[in-house]
C-alpha cells in the first residue's frame, strides 16, 4: 500500500470516528448537556452565561469595539497599570 | 462563578454618587447593591457594599452599549435553535475545530454555518432536525478548510521552483501530494482526542472500535462488554467530550 493510500486511509476512519462523536454529543439530552455545563461551574439559564461566550456572544467584535474606551477613567487608569503593554 | 468573572477591586468612582439601584438585582440580605453606571451606560454596572460606607466597588460587567448579534444568536432569536442547541453545536464546532489551522477557530465554524443557514446557501432539508443538520455544515466547512490547505501545500513547490529557478532550494518535486502531512495531521487530531479518555480504559476500547469503524454490538463483542457497560461507557464519552466542548477558551 502506497503513502496516499495510508493517508486517505487514515483519514477516511478518523472521519468515522468523528462522524460517531459528533453523532454523540448531537443526540446528548439536555440534563446531559446541563450536567457538563454544571461540572464546569456553569449554568446556561443564567442571562450572559459564560457557556455562550463564542456562541451568542462575539468575543473578538467585544475586543475589537474599544472595549477598554468604554469604562470610566477611573477604570481605565487601573487597567494600565495592570497592563504591562502599556507602561511605555 | 459564571457572570462574575472579570471582578476588579476598584475605588468608588468620583461621579457614581449612589445611583439607581439596578434594576435586575435586588438588595441582598448583606447590603450589597448593583447600581447602573453613570458613564458606560446600562450595560454597565457596579456592586457597591453598603456596610462599608461605599468604598469598595467592582466593575461587574463591561457590555459595550452594541454588541453585534452574531449569526448563532440570531438564529436562537428566530427559534430556529434552541440554547441547548446552540451548546451542542458548540461541543461540535469545537470537536470539528481540531485540527484546523491555528487562524480558524471553532466560533468561525459555528458561526459560518450559521451564515451559510441563515442567508440561504444551505437549506435543511424537510424531516432533518436543525442540529444535525447544522453539524453536517460544520464538517463540510471544515473539509473545505482541509482541501484548501492541502492545495495551498501542493502550490508550494512550483511556487519554489519560480522563485528559484537555479534550483539551489530543494523542492520535494517528488512528493505531488503531501502525504507525510495528512498523515501527521490526522495523527495529531487522534492523538488530541485519544487524550481525553486516557483515564478511561473501556472508553478508548470504544473509541478504538469506532475507529476501526465497528458496530456497537461488534465492539462490545470485541472488549467483551455487557450491553449495560457498554451503554454507560458511551455515556461518560458523551459528558467529556461536552464537558470539553463547553469549556471556556481554547482554540477560539
Amino acid at each position: 500500500m502506497d503513502m496516499t493510500s495510508k493517508a486517505e486511509q487514515l483519514e477516511e476512519r478518523l472521519d468515522g470516528l468523528l462522524d460517531a462523536l459528533e453523532q454523540e454529543l448531537t443526540e446528548a439530552t439536555d440534563e446531559e448537556v446541563l450536567a457538563a455545563a454544571s461540572d464546569l461551574g456553569m449554568n446556561p439559564a443564567m442571562k450572559g452565561s459564560s457557556a455562550f461566550f463564542g456562541v451568542t456572544v462575539d468575543l473578538r467584535a467585544k475586543s475589537q469595539q474599544g472595549h477598554l474606551g468604554q469604562l470610566p477613567d477611573w477604570a481605565r487608569t487601573l487597567r494600565a497599570k495592570d497592563d504591562p503593554s502599556s507602561r511605555d | 462563578m459564571d457572570d462574575i468573572g472579570g471582578l476588579e477591586a476598584a475605588p468608588w468612582p468620583p461621579l457614581a454618587a449612589p445611583g439607581r439601584p439596578w434594576p435586575l438585582l435586588a438588595a441582598l440580605g448583606r447590603g450589597i447593591y448593583l447600581y447602573g453606571c453613570p458613564r458606560s451606560g446600562p450595560g454597565c454596572a457596579y456592586i457597591g457594599q453598603m456596610r462599608s460606607r461605599r468604598i469598595y466597588l467592582k466593575h461587574v460587567m463591561e457590555v459595550p452599549p452594541v454588541v453585534p448579534k452574531t449569526p448563532a444568536a440570531r438564529a436562537l432569536a428566530l427559534k430556529l435553535v434552541t440554547a441547548m442547541d446552540l451548546l451542542r453545536l458548540k461541543a461540535v464546532a469545537r470537536l470539528y475545530a481540531r485540527g484546523l489551522p491555528p487562524e480558524v477557530g471553532w466560533s468561525d465554524l459555528l458561526q459560518e454555518a450559521f451564515t451559510r443557514v441563515l442567508d440561504g446557501s444551505r437549506t435543511c432539508p424537510e424531516g432533518l432536525p436543525m442540529v444535525p443538520f447544522l453539524a453536517g455544515v460544520m464538517r463540510s466547512i471544515r473539509t473545505e478548510h482541509y482541501r484548501r490547505a492541502r492545495r495551498h501545500a501542493a502550490h508550494l513547490p512550483r511556487m519554489l521552483v519560480e522563485l528559484d529557478p537555479d534550483g539551489d532550494i530543494a523542492t520535494g518535486e517528488g512528493d505531488r501530494t503531501p502525504d507525510p502531512e495528512r498523515s501527521l495531521m490526522a495523527m495529531d487530531l487522534l492523538t488530541e482526542i485519544y487524550r481525553l479518555f486516557t483515564d478511561d480504559p473501556r472508553s478508548l476500547q470504544v473509541m478504538e472500535g469506532l475507529f476501526e469503524g465497528l458496530l456497537p454490538e461488534q465492539i462490545r463483542a470485541k472488549y467483551e462488554m455487557s450491553k449495560t457497560e457498554y451503554d454507560s461507557t458511551r455515556k461518560r464519552m458523551r459528558r467529556t467530550l461536552l464537558r470539553e466542548g463547553l469549556k471556556w477558551g481554547g482554540h477560539d
